[in-house]
């Protein structure tokens, strides 16, 4: 009596564990370490970072774009979805009614739990690091339903930053170079996904990886430094010259400065797909400058 | 009777605001209410109306906090923040910060969430306050004076704090700036329930101080001689106006001028004490922060500005309205 008993709740496991498999075909951890379930992939995604947005279009997912952050840009069919303002002002109406089943963000608390409790799928993603790139563009990849397209577009970017180091002329290998990110000398530290690029080309970081990713530079020490090459966003009206001691810098001096317009520029600080394109325009740049100089 | 139909008027003044602010979305759409759509449910419901409930709630405990201060520090400029409160949530939600992003990581730290570590900040900064003044005599008049030093003194070492570890870690900065200037986007129906549940004990609790109140009108000495005793009855206070305050800045940062302003907003029209000035300056505290709220929904659409941007400005102008008719 009781073997059949057992045979037949046996019977109703074995017949109901389709179920349980079928139940969350996905399940993706982001970098929160939360598990987010799935029953297929997304179709209405809504991405709130530029990198994250290039990512899932460089993965041929464009079309399942309905809206963005502000900031993204590229690719040009991005421009024409609804901006819904940053983390920080997010239009929390307009996102509901774009009725998304995924969003992606980065990995910022508070709107992240407002966003969850409002009903919504949220991954959030990191991206200070070439490590970082390459796990998101796995896990995006694996969302979006095929994870080897994934590593593919890593293995594409990889051998971009080759090539583009096989490009460097010879004189400016190990160069000791100084990437400024913003208006009030903030370096791109060996740590940040910038810095891993220079380090990839072979190029050396006039931070130490001691100061950490974004360090925050004086010109006192830059001058102590002495970097032999300047790189920075092109400002017409030329405000960081007028820094007190700023002429000092030979690199300056002797015009070893590479300025980036701001599109340009973008590609540089973005940690996505583009970081191949961004070896590149460096490369180019110094290359350019150094002909120009000789 | 007069005072009832203040309160009513307040009342009815906040409702229609309210209900204004429901129809209104920041994505330029007027919504008709009762139009069945299930977007627009959904809509309202989700987003909307915790939104506008959180800032009735956390506009009325702003407002009664905002009365509490001034009548304990006897100062018409108090508002509820004097403590180092502020300060003290300030630096516990960037800490919180720094823990989840980055080289700390600390996951259990960073669970915790900005909200409880406002909260808990907010309390550890009054802590701090009050330990500064533990060993005073009890009978000094001035004692609202050290306490109000105390506080001042924990405020700027507290923000000292933040701005060291902002500077160390710049991409905290944004963060840190959000929180500072207040918003009013995140509220949730967890938010509603926890500062509505929040004001209505803390009313209650108030309501019970209403004599100390005014005879803190009269001063110290005349307090005291009427028999309170005036150590407890401070605590007391003090402990109401920081429960009034940690709430609030929990769950939408620092959005100042409200606790300023209501008390000023409804004094001259209650003729009576302080208990029916608690529930008008809840009241008028509600207001304000809901049609700030509406307005910083509404007046760069489809952009929404922080709240305590606005709450700044109309604080602004307020106050000028003020100084002109007293001079």
């Amino acid at each position: 009596m009781r073997c059949r008993t057992m045979a037949t709740l046996l019977c109703f496991a074995l017949i109901a564990s389709p179920l349980w498999a079928a139940a969350s075909l996905l399940e993706l951890t982001d970098d929160r370490g939360r598990r987010v379930q799935l029953d297929r992939s997304p179709q209405r995604i809504v991405s709130l970072l530029p990198s994250l947005t290039e990512s899932v279009c460089a993965l041929g997912a464009c079309e399942r774009l309905v809206g963005t952050d502000r900031f993204s840009d590229f690719p040009a069919q991005v421009r024409t979805l609804p901006k819904l303002g940053d983390l920080d002002d997010l239009q929390w109406e307009r996102l509901k009614a774009l009725r998304p089943d995924m969003v992606l963000a980065s990995k910022s608390m508070r709107q992240i739990d407002r966003l969850e409790s409002l009903g919504f799928k949220v991954l959030a993603l990191d991206s200070q690091s070439h490590e970082d790139v390459k796990r998101s563009l796995r896990l995006l990849a694996t969302m979006l339903g095929d994870r080897q397209s994934g590593d593919r577009l890593w293995q594409q970017i990889d051998r971009e930053i080759s090539t583009a180091k096989l490009a460097l002329p010879g004189m400016l290998k190990h160069s000791i170079v100084y990437v400024e990110l913003g208006p009030s000398m903030h370096a791109a530290g060996p740590g940040s996904f910038l810095g891993e690029t220079l380090q990839s080309l072979g190029l050396r970081n006039v931070v130490p990886q001691s100061m950490g990713p974004f360090p925050q530079l004086s010109t006192e020490w830059l001058i102590g430094a002495q970097p032999r090459w300047v790189i920075l966003q092109a400002d017409p009206s030329k405000q960081y010259n007028k820094r007190p001691g700023w002429q000092g810098l030979l690199a300056i001096q002797q015009g070893r400065l590479c300025e980036f317009p701001s599109n340009d520029f973008d590609v540089l600080v973005r940690p996505g797909p583009r970081l191949g394109e961004a070896a590149h325009l460096l490369v180019q740049c110094l290359t350019r400058v150094m002909q120009r100089a000789s | 009777m007069q005072d009832r139909l203040v309160l009513l008027g307040l009342g009815l003044a906040s409702l229609v605001l309210a209900m204004l602010s429901l129809s209104v979305g920041s994505g330029g759409s007027l919504v008709v209410l009762w139009q069945s759509s299930e977007l627009v449910k959904d809509l309202v419901v989700d987003v909307r109306l915790p939104r506008i409930l959180g800032c009735l709630s956390a506009g009325a405990l702003l407002g009664l906090g905002g009365l509490i201060a001034q009548a304990l520090f006897r100062n018409p400029l108090a508002d509820p923040y004097l403590l180092g409160t502020a300060s003290g949530a300030s630096l516990a939600v960037t800490l919180v910060y720094a823990a989840g992003l980055g080289a700390l990581a600390l996951p259990s730290v960073a669970q915790l969430g900005t909200v409880l570590a406002a909260f808990c900040g907010a309390w550890l900064a009054l802590g701090l306050s009050l330990l500064l003044v533990r060993d005073r005599r009890h009978g000094d008049p001035d004692q609202h004076v050290t306490l109000l030093l105390a506080g001042i003194i924990v405020a700027l070492v507290l923000g000292a704090s933040s701005d060291l570890l902002t500077h160390l870690r710049p991409e905290l900065l944004r963060y840190r700036l959000a929180f500072t200037l207040g918003q009013t986007s995140l509220l949730g129906w967890d938010a509603v329930w926890q500062m509505s549940g929040g004001f209505a004990l803390l009313l209650m609790l108030s309501s019970s101080r209403a004599d100390v109140l005014d005879a803190l009108t009269l001063g110290h000495n005349t307090a005291a001689s009427l028999g309170f005793n005036m150590a407890r009855e401070q605590s007391r206070l003090v402990l109401l106006m920081a429960a009034c305050t940690a709430i609030v800045v929990a769950h939408t940062g620092l959005i100042g001028f409200v606790g300023l302003l209501a008390p000023h907003m409804v004094r001259p029209f209650i003729k009576g004490m302080h208990r029916s000035l608690m529930l008008a300056s809840a009241l008028g505290g509600a207001f304000l922060l809901s049609l700030a709220d509406l307005l910083a929904r509404t007046l760069w659409m489809p952009r929404e500005i922080p709240t305590g941007l606005l709450t700044a400005v109309i604080g602004g102008l307020f106050l000028l309205v003020l100084l002109k008719r007293r001079s």
